[in-house]
């Protein structure tokens, strides 16, 4: 049992991790008693040094129960929605997971085009998912900004027990959601909303680096300075 | 033996990488291999158009090689030919080994690679330029996959041919290989050489893979400054 590569490590696909028994998660393949990497991505094991990983750093969306996505109506059939969800695969939303009462005519509720919140709700193994929003905080998104980043990077968005996301909440008092998808909804003042899109593409762009937390939240404060100065005058 | 440019029997020429490219593409490299210029792009996983083509147990790998009419010497008349739709299936062949299709079901990858400028050689740095495309669009590989030519020039074995040692040259190698485990993907030839010759051919290309795989794993690692900081 010996393992090859340090904690956090970028490795490329092929990049021998370790030799002997493991567990291992996502981004690993096992070939006899060797496990290598399969995508671009930060290695990872656990305290006891019995799991190895790689987490990636691109990548599209897959969808996992119990998700948070935001996402767009693309279709609407008689009898259910169809969903883009920023993923290789459109999930559907019964009205059974979004009304409480019957409805005729879907596209009162949700149209083509509508940007909704939803939770999924299960996925089968060819990654057929399906969505709900009957409860809060689900349901149609009005107005706000939408910004795409990379579905992989959400979790640095969002920090360890959402330490990032909370702090970007309380500096800019704005209603922020954030889709595992990769998809960020914000809503505020416009030049709020401006300012978070800014500070959400560079958590994007420098996710991989440690000590983001701290670079974001003094980067927020001097912006934030700024616009009260600005607005003022 | 005195190379037309210079460059010693078993010497590459120049490679320059560079990953994530285009803003468009999921997944996008560009390598400039000597004179030649190639980029590749990835789009997908995604939904299959044509439905037919789907697959319920795996992802559908679809490559595209095309040749812009400026890339050669005289105009090339734009469009597919039989060459470049041969180039495009070989391609996918070369690759489809390493990549892990059966994760993303029902969903297609779509490579394209455009060659700005050729001097022999362009399937070779297709298949190095789409391989990094596809680590960049995050689709999981077993292995990455470097291409490399051989060839005969002078009764010499020589290792990447450049356009002149190709038009007088006896014969062109080119193969693609998984260094980790030391599968070849692609292995084509045209030309004449004699058995010793091509099993020579085949070794010293298997050199040249190994070299272009080192500058591979570099384009990805310096995309991240050097990761962890």
């Amino acid at each position: 049992m010996e393992l090859l590569v340090n904690e956090r490590e970028l490795v490329v696909p092929g990049t021998l991790l370790a030799t002997g028994a493991y567990k291992y998660g996502g981004g690993v393949v096992k070939e006899g008693e060797s496990y290598y990497s399969t995508v671009l991505g930060l290695f990872y094991f656990d305290e006891a040094k019995t799991l190895v990983r790689v987490v990636p750093l691109e990548g599209k969306y897959l969808p996992k129960e119990g998700d948070s996505v935001v996402g767009r109506i693309y279709k609407v059939l008689p009898g259910k929605w169809l969903v883009d969800i920023n993923s290789a695969y459109i999930a559907s939303l019964e009205p059974k997971n979004a009304l409480h009462d019957r409805v005729e005519d879907l596209s009162r509720i949700y149209d083509e085009g509508d940007m909704i919140f939803a939770k999924v709700d299960s996925v089968n193994e060819i990654y057929d998912a399906t969505l709900f929003t009957k409860s809060m905080p689900y349901g149609k998104l009005r107005g706000g900004t939408i910004v795409e980043i990379r579905s992989t990077r959400v979790p640095r968005l969002i920090g360890k027990k959402g330490s990032m996301i909370y702090m970007i909440k309380q500096e800019t008092k704005a209603k922020i959601l954030v889709g595992q998808n990769g998809l960020v909804w914000i809503k505020g003042r416009k030049e709020m909303e401006e300012l978070i899109v800014r500070v959400v593409k560079m958590i994007d762009r420098e996710a991989h680096i440690s000590g983001l937390t701290d670079k974001t939240k003094e980067f927020l404060k001097t912006e934030i300075e700024k616009l009260k100065i600005t607005g003022d005058n | 033996m005195e190379r037309c440019d210079g460059r010693k029997k078993d010497e590459l020429r120049s490679i320059h990488m560079e990953v994530g490219v285009l803003k468009r593409a999921d997944g996008s490299a560009y390598v400039e291999w000597g004179a030649n210029k190639v980029f590749a792009s990835v789009y997908g996983p995604r939904e299959v158009i044509p439905r037919f083509l789907a697959r319920n147990d795996r992802a559908v790998l679809r490559c595209k090689y095309n040749m812009t009419p400026f890339s050669v010497e005289d105009r090339k008349r734009p469009g597919p030919d039989r060459r470049s739709i041969e180039i495009g299936k070989v391609t996918a062949g070369a690759l489809a080994p390493s990549v892990l299709l059966e994760k993303f079901p029902n969903s297609m990858i779509e490579v394209a690679i455009e060659i700005m400028q050729a001097d022999a050689g362009t399937r070779c740095a297709g298949i190095t330029a789409a391989t990094l495309a596809l680590v960049d669009a995050g689709i999981p590989m077993r292995d990455l996959v470097p291409a490399c030519a051989a060839g005969k020039v002078d009764g010499e074995v020589v290792l990447d041919l450049c356009k002149e040692e190709d038009n007088s040259g006896q014969a062109d190698l080119p193969i693609a290989m998984m260094p980790r485990t030391n599968a070849v993907t692609l292995l084509q030839m045209d030309g004449e050489m004699t058995e010793e010759e091509v099993e020579e051919a085949i070794a010293l290309a298997q050199t040249g893979c190994r070299q272009v795989y080192e500058m591979q794993k570099a384009a990805l690692v310096s995309k991240y400054g050097g990761g962890d900081e």
